[in-house]
């Protein structure tokens, strides 16, 4: 708990820190400092601070990654945030839920499972929650709100040779597409045959590899999860370091190839209430928008637009700007607003208005004389007036933006609402909304150590049995026998891919008690287990709510999210294993109980 | 070329190099700790990833402190030429309908051979994208695919089959698009030439395809709010919907667990 203080107190401080020194810097001229920039390392690095100084972009998305990820106790203690105060809500961005810091549901990883459980009820939730957000953010949530876009663009700033956008990266942007519709497929399919196939999570997902997986196994209070760790994680965590490599040379490599949730998003592009738009009759076509934008757009605001704004800087004549900035937005929001592009050269009736290192903009004299800056800079050129050349650096006058006391008041409250909103996350999700530990009663004897760890007496716990008029099982009513509890779900594929083997295990040692408890009473559960043909099966199937607390059982043995569980307690009450490790077979199974029975 | 740029793109060849061979390192030593744990009761352990993963910790603090002392130094980000379909496009409206000379029906005769080349480089591509569709729809529909124990396998199966196919479509399409590309630059010199050459004649009335364009925007502007409407009150319906249908339950149920392979724990 010290250290969730401490670290919690430093990231506030680090970030109001931050977040003033940046404020108070904007608000000094660049062009004072330029002329300290002589005067030593204290004015050069103040010069500096300001010519890197993070754009409000930037902060939104590290504001909405913390955000995501408020539950930093989460980190530390190396198991996810389990309380029911957010985490039905999904957050708009690819933010696995598994993540230890996470404090709502992955979109993603939500649609997936719903679409795996369309076979009991139809996805309409997640479909509806995926639809507003469309509708309000579309792809602004790729440009603002995904932590997983922060990264890739962080990761891009790394100053190696880059793979600009061409035909083929615009080709290859639709494989997005067919991730997105494998990723509804594969789910859909198997839903049919009642398996719980999260396709994209369990396969592709970066997030679920870094965010969660990785995340849980750096703790070493999770230690024990190596021991079930095989091809999936090392294919997993081997494409995920592919992801990253490649996104240090390709700008967003997942999101323009790869992210489904990012091609949902897409179709919502035109419909979104605040977005990117091109005010058309002030639009010239020259299309420096679009050569400018390092996203495989074909305009501004298409599917494949992130809707990030940057093009707004480069428009010679200011066409661009925020949709739905009558009610959220104001047009003039841009940032470092350039002035209109004056020609390089006009030869052969092409006009060049730029030249990097990466190749020039051309554009036919006709896409250039649309307004009346470019007008006079051609007029200059056809009377011979205009001789020097375009020089960036010093022609390069910053528009200053509208003194507006009232704007800039509201964008400061906005700040602060918005900072005052993260301390209440943190506070709320770090010390007051805390999931209660499990509990534990004591055996009927009274006199001996119960816990959930091997070698611990277990503790007593009573379940109601499936398919039955209220029988229930009590562990001290049936002492005398092994005891084998596999804690399942019907959400969780590995838990079902096992379930035969317990069968087994039952049908070939008779004279083990063995039960597959389930933690949730609803009555899907026994038409799942009539769909699937185990109602003959000679395995107890067992649900773990008998006082209307779900998982309670569960939480008893040290149950903490992960799933399945399968707990072994010996003849005296003891118990001789309690582990998460999921079975691949019955042999692996039957190795493990000869083992423990010796 | 000055000196300060040449140290520059030094350095972001050696850091492009640097990073590749670290991201190959770590690949290799998590595929080798796999393959040499494979069999044995232990591939994974804590003391293992540790002991392998730590030969690699100062190339990986190298390489990121190389990259965060990169920022400082500020390089020309390279711009993207318009595309030549796109100045085909605008250009269009310029052509003029008929030349004097010979040099504007040569030039006439290479846009359209270039013109015929592109619709059916374009065509090849669009072919094979078909066919592969054809075969990704009819191995999705086939259950039989999928009727397996093992989803592992079935999984394989399907990267094998189907993902093959996507992958020489999208290869393919990248192929015509390039090679697009190439015509359409060709093809743009013949259009520069044929109005060089034209009578003068320009068959298009700026300012009506402005107002056009108005016209248009106005439109379209009134079908999108109806879209909006429309999504927002299927939204709506939809979450109302799924709360009482227990989806919202789901969803908390599903994000308060861990399923451990659904997240690569296998």
């Amino acid at each position: 708990m010290k250290i969730a203080v401490i670290v919690i107190s430093v990231l506030l401080a680090a970030g109001l820190i931050c977040f003033f020194t940046v404020v108070a810097l904007k608000r000094l001229s660049v062009n004072k400092y330029k002329s300290y920039a002589t005067g030593g390392a204290l004015a050069a690095a103040k010069v500096w601070l300001v010519n890197h100084r993070p754009s409000k972009r930037r902060l939104i998305q590290l504001y909405a990654a913390v955000l995501y990820n408020a539950n930093i106790k989460g980190f530390i203690s190396g198991q996810i945030y389990t309380s029911e105060t957010s985490k039905y809500m999904c957050v708009p961005g690819l933010n696995c839920y598994s993540c230890p810091g996470a404090v709502g549901a992955c979109p993603m990883g939500a649609f997936q499972n719903a679409l795996s459980e369309s076979n009991t009820r139809a996805p309409y939730y997640v479909l509806g929650i995926l639809a507003i957000f469309g509708l309000m953010l579309a792809r602004v949530i790729c440009g603002f709100l995904c932590p997983v876009g922060l990264c890739q663009e962080l990761l891009y700033k790394a100053r190696t040779p880059k793979l600009k956008k061409n035909r083929a990266t615009r080709v290859f942007s639709y494989l997005k597409y067919v991730i997105l519709a494998l990723a509804i497929a594969l789910p859909l399919i198997y839903a049919a045959f009642d398996i719980p196939l999260p396709a994209f999570c369990k396969y592709i997902c970066p997030a679920g590899t870094i965010g969660g997986a990785v995340m849980l196994l750096v703790n070493p209070a999770n230690a024990g999860l190596f021991a079930q760790l095989g091809w999936q994680i090392t294919f997993k965590f081997c494409l995920a370091i592919g992801f990253i490599v490649c996104s240090v040379f390709i700008f967003r490599f997942f999101c323009r190839f790869l992210c489904p949730l990012g091609a949902i998003y897409g179709f919502f592009n035109r419909y979104a209430l605040i977005g990117v738009t091109v005010d058309k009759s002030s639009c010239t076509d020259c299309g420096l928008c679009v050569a400018h934008c390092k996203m495989d757009v074909k305009r501004v605001g298409d599917h494949e637009c992130i809707n990030c704004g940057e093009c707004m800087s480069v428009c010679p004549t200011k066409a661009i700007g925020w949709k739905g900035s009558k009610i959220f937005l104001h047009k003039d929001m841009t940032e470092d607003l350039a002035p209109a592009v004056k020609p390089l050269s006009v030869e052969n009736g092409m006009v060049k208005i730029a030249q990097g290192d990466g190749g020039v903009v051309e554009l036919a004299r006709s896409e250039y004389i649309e307004n009346s800056l470019a007008k006079a800079e051609l007029a200059a050129y056809d009377t011979g007036e205009a001789v020097e050349k375009f020089k960036p650096s010093a022609d390069v006058k910053t528009s200053k933006r509208p003194k507006k006391p009232v704007k800039y008041y509201l964008e400061m409250t906005a700040w602060i609402i918005a900072v005052a909103v993260l301390a209440v996350a943190l506070i709320l999700y770090n010390f007051v909304d805390v999931p209660k530990d499990g509990y534990i009663p004591a055996p009927p004897d009274g006199d001996v150590t119960v816990g959930n760890q091997v070698g611990d007496t277990a503790p007593d716990f009573t379940i109601r049995l499936y398919g039955t008029d209220g029988e229930q099982f009590n562990l001290y009513d049936n002492r005398g026998k092994i005891t084998v509890v596999n804690f399942w779900a019907t959400w969780c594929t590995p838990c079902v891919e096992e379930i035969p083997y317990f069968n087994e295990l039952a049908v070939n040692y008779p004279e083990l008690s063995v039960i597959a408890v389930h933690g949730s009473s609803t009555s899907d559960v026994e038409k799942f287990i009539d769909r699937k043909g185990w109602r003959d099966y000679k395995l107890t199937f067992a649900q773990d709510n008998l006082n209307g607390t779900q998982c309670q059982t569960y939480a008893t043995f040290g149950g903490a999210g992960m799933w399945p569980m399968t707990v072994i307690i010996d003849a005296d009450g003891k118990i001789l294993y309690n582990g998460t490790q999921s079975f691949k077979n019955y042999q692996q199974l039957e190795e493990l109980m000869n083992s423990l029975m010796n | 070329m000055t000196k300060t740029q040449i140290i520059k793109r030094i350095y972001t060849v050696l850091l492009a190099v640097f990073t590749l061979a670290v991201g190959v390192a770590v690949i290799c030593v998590v595929a080798d700790i796999y393959y040499t744990g494979k069999g044995t009761d232990v591939i994974y352990s804590r003391e293992i990833v540790g002991e392998r993963l730590e030969k690699l910790a100062i190339p990986i603090v190298m390489l990121i402190a190389a990259a965060i002392a990169g920022v400082v130094f500020p390089l020309c980000e390279a711009r993207v030429k318009p595309k030549s379909e796109d100045a085909i496009k605008k250009l269009l409206v310029r052509l003029p309908e008929g030349g004097k000379d010979e040099e504007f029906s040569a030039a006439k005769k290479s846009f359209d051979k270039y013109f015929i080349i592109r619709i059916c480089v374009w065509s090849a591509a669009l072919a094979v994208t078909l066919a592969g569709a054809i075969y990704t729809l009819c191995y999705l529909l086939n259950t039989a695919n999928f009727l397996g124990e093992d989803v592992t396998e079935a999984m394989l199966n399907l990267v094998k089959c189907v993902m093959s196919f996507t992958f020489a479509s999208l290869v393919a399409l990248a192929v015509a698009a390039t090679v697009n590309g190439v015509l359409a630059k060709k093809q743009l010199t013949q259009m520069k030439a044929m109005i060089k050459h034209g009578d003068g004649t320009k068959p298009y009335a700026e300012s009506a395809a402005v107002w056009q364009k108005i016209k248009t925007a106005a439109n379209g502007t009134a079908v999108i709010w109806t879209v909006r409407g429309i999504i927002f009150i299927a939204a709506i319906v939809f979450i109302a919907l799924g709360v009482l249908n227990g989806g919202a339950h789901d969803v908390l149920v599903k994000a308060i667990n861990i399923c451990q392979e659904c997240i690569g724990l296998g």
